[in-house]
């Protein structure tokens, strides 16, 4: 009798924490239930919030790294519109890709405007891969992080996701592309805040697509090197008097470009400049002047 | 000795005239412009394509797609600004009219999904708790989302209140509400349309209101990209400033991210 209260006690206490924690459904959905050598397919991370509010969504996707390849993560129409950490390969696994990001203002599932009793799950994230031997590819997860949009930066998890895909003994090439066209918006300011680089000038951006998303942001300050850079970066120019130029471009290699004039130097350098030249042109004259009657 | 002496003047001179206009011009502020969209693959025209015709004739005739509308309406106190977002940023602001209603139209969109946000700024910059709606936009449909009710945000002097209290009553003696109350004047018919009376007034809880004016990093009253940037460069950094913790757990984590899109204003 003591052991089945024991458990029953057990039982409900499992019910109640497990409700509370996975509170949230990912899902992946693969384009492809079979495939050839040298195919690109893609996966989808969809969200179904269940009813919750959530703004903010922490991951990661590991996949047979001897099978399949990463291709890229296409961003362009995940309900996550700023990434705190934009989805790549990580440093040490080549096999794990990590993302974070958050959804201002929070989201409960999408409403469908034809059935809107419903919400609907919505993706995350579109991740591209390439077969590369025959055998079974594996997709796999480790618990979500999500937070509820309760202003109190509240923790839920979400279960792992699996999947698995059979790569079939023939080659057939083919590279997914994603045929919509669209050209990335770009907003970029030049800060200085004691708050970022210790109050040095830096420039913040959001560079978005709402295709395919974007691949990379470029800077280029006054005559120097273009160089891809993550927002916010520190200015190398830290006097700005150099003009700034930020290309964002995205998957499909459309692009935008954006011009920051540089700030102009100061009246009061100006003036600093003029004094010296009078200085130099006085003393020339006075100078010439005490030659020539010398010589005279 | 007189040519180096006019050679000196006119570089004087040269230098003079270039370092005037700047001078002149320079307003000490920078600009940011757009210049030039590059990369997009030329769309061919029919008549240079290098298919082969086929000597058919005929008329092609394009029937244009009607536009994509997205309507909203609603209610929001009477001296307020409502601003709709679209994935957290502002592209649109409106004024709800004398009986506090508001609508507005957003057309133009590619078909997708998209987290519509809504919110009302009174008139001293008091801000409503912000509304979501993500939703699945097809083509050349028209989508309406009424009924949107932005509440007023009030400033009290008491800590607690009771539950069957007044809200107006204990408003501080400056509210606008109070120095220029909306009703007054107005016919009975004016007072059953205002909002405040009429609808629920959410209270936030000391939490959340403790953590909206921190967020706010630059203190501009927007909680946007410039907010978001300052979390960006200590994430995952040791030892942040004290302010930039919102959850005050030592590090920046998603939770502090968190903290900060409840508040999103743009």
């Amino acid at each position: 009798m003591r052991k089945i209260i024991i458990f029953t006690i057990f039982f409900i206490l499992n019910l109640f924490i497990t409700n509370k924690i996975f509170a949230a459904t990912l899902t992946l959905v693969s384009s492809k239930e079979s495939l050839g050598v040298g195919e690109q397919f893609y996966m989808d991370l969809m969200l179904d919030p269940e009813g919750k509010s959530l703004n903010a969504i922490e991951g990661n996707i590991s996949f047979s790294s001897d099978y399949v390849s990463f291709v890229r993560a296409e961003e362009g129409k995940s309900i996550v519109s700023l990434w705190v950490e934009k989805p790549k390969l990580n440093n040490i696994n080549d096999n794990s890709i990590n993302f974070s990001g958050i959804i201002p203002n929070g989201f409960s599932g999408v409403i469908d405007p034809f059935n809107p009793k419903y919400k609907l799950s919505v993706l995350v994230l579109r991740f591209v891969f390439e077969a590369k031997k025959p055998g079974i590819a594996n997709f796999s997860s480790l618990p979500f992080s999500l937070y509820l949009n309760d202003g109190l930066g509240t923790e839920i998890k979400a279960l792992p996701v699996n999947m698995s895909l059979n790569i079939d003994n023939f080659v057939f090439h083919y590279t997914y592309e994603n045929k919509n066209e669209s050209i990335p918006t770009l907003e970029a300011h030049v800060v200085r805040t004691p708050n970022i680089f210790n109050n040095k000038y830096t420039i913040i951006f959001d560079a978005r697509d709402k295709e395919v998303g974007i691949k990379s942001v470029f800077i280029k300050e006054g005559n120097s090197e273009w160089k891809e850079i993550e927002s916010p970066y520190k200015l190398e120019d830290q006097s700005r008097h150099s003009d700034i130029t930020l290309q964002a471009i995205n998957f499909s290699e459309a692009s935008i470009i954006m011009k920051i004039d540089k700030v102009p130097y100061s009246i009061k350098f100006y003036i600093q400049i003029i004094i010296i030249i009078l200085i130099v042109t006085i003393s020339s004259i006075i100078l010439i002047r005490k030659r020539y009657l010398k010589d005279k | 000795m007189l040519r180096i002496l006019l050679k000196n003047i006119l570089i004087c001179f040269s230098l003079f005239v270039f370092l005037i206009p700047q001078v002149l011009f320079a307003d000490g502020s920078a600009t940011v412009t757009i210049s030039a969209m590059v990369g997009v693959s030329a769309p061919v025209s029919p008549d240079e394509g290098g298919g082969s015709g086929s000597g058919v004739g005929g008329v092609l005739v394009t029937i244009p797609d009607s536009p994509t509308v997205i309507n909203f309406s609603g209610f929001a106190y009477l001296f307020s600004s409502v601003y709709i977002l679209i994935d957290g940023q502002a592209i649109m602001a409106t004024t709800p009219d004398k009986t506090a209603h508001f609508s507005a139209s957003i057309s133009g969109l590619q078909a997708g999904t998209y987290n519509f946000s809504i919110y009302g700024e009174d008139d001293n910059g008091k801000k409503s708790s912000v509304l979501s709606f993500p939703i699945i936009v097809t083509k050349s449909n028209i989508i309406n989302i009424s009924n949107i009710f932005l509440s007023r945000t009030l400033d009290l002097d008491n800590n607690e209140i009771k539950t069957d209290t007044n809200l107006v009553d204990i408003l501080p003696k400056n509210d606008s509400l109070k120095t220029k109350p909306p009703l007054e004047g107005k016919t009975t018919e004016d007072q059953a349309l205002d909002p405040l009376l009429n609808r629920d007034t959410t209270i936030p809880n000391n939490g959340v209101n403790y953590y909206v004016s921190r967020v706010d990093f630059n203190s501009d009253n927007h909680i946007d990209l410039k907010d978001f940037s300052v979390l960006v460069s200590w994430y995952t950094k040791p030892k942040p400033p004290r302010g930039i913790d919102l959850n005050d757990d030592g590090k920046i984590t998603l939770a502090d991210f968190s903290i900060m899109a409840s508040h999103w204003t743009d």
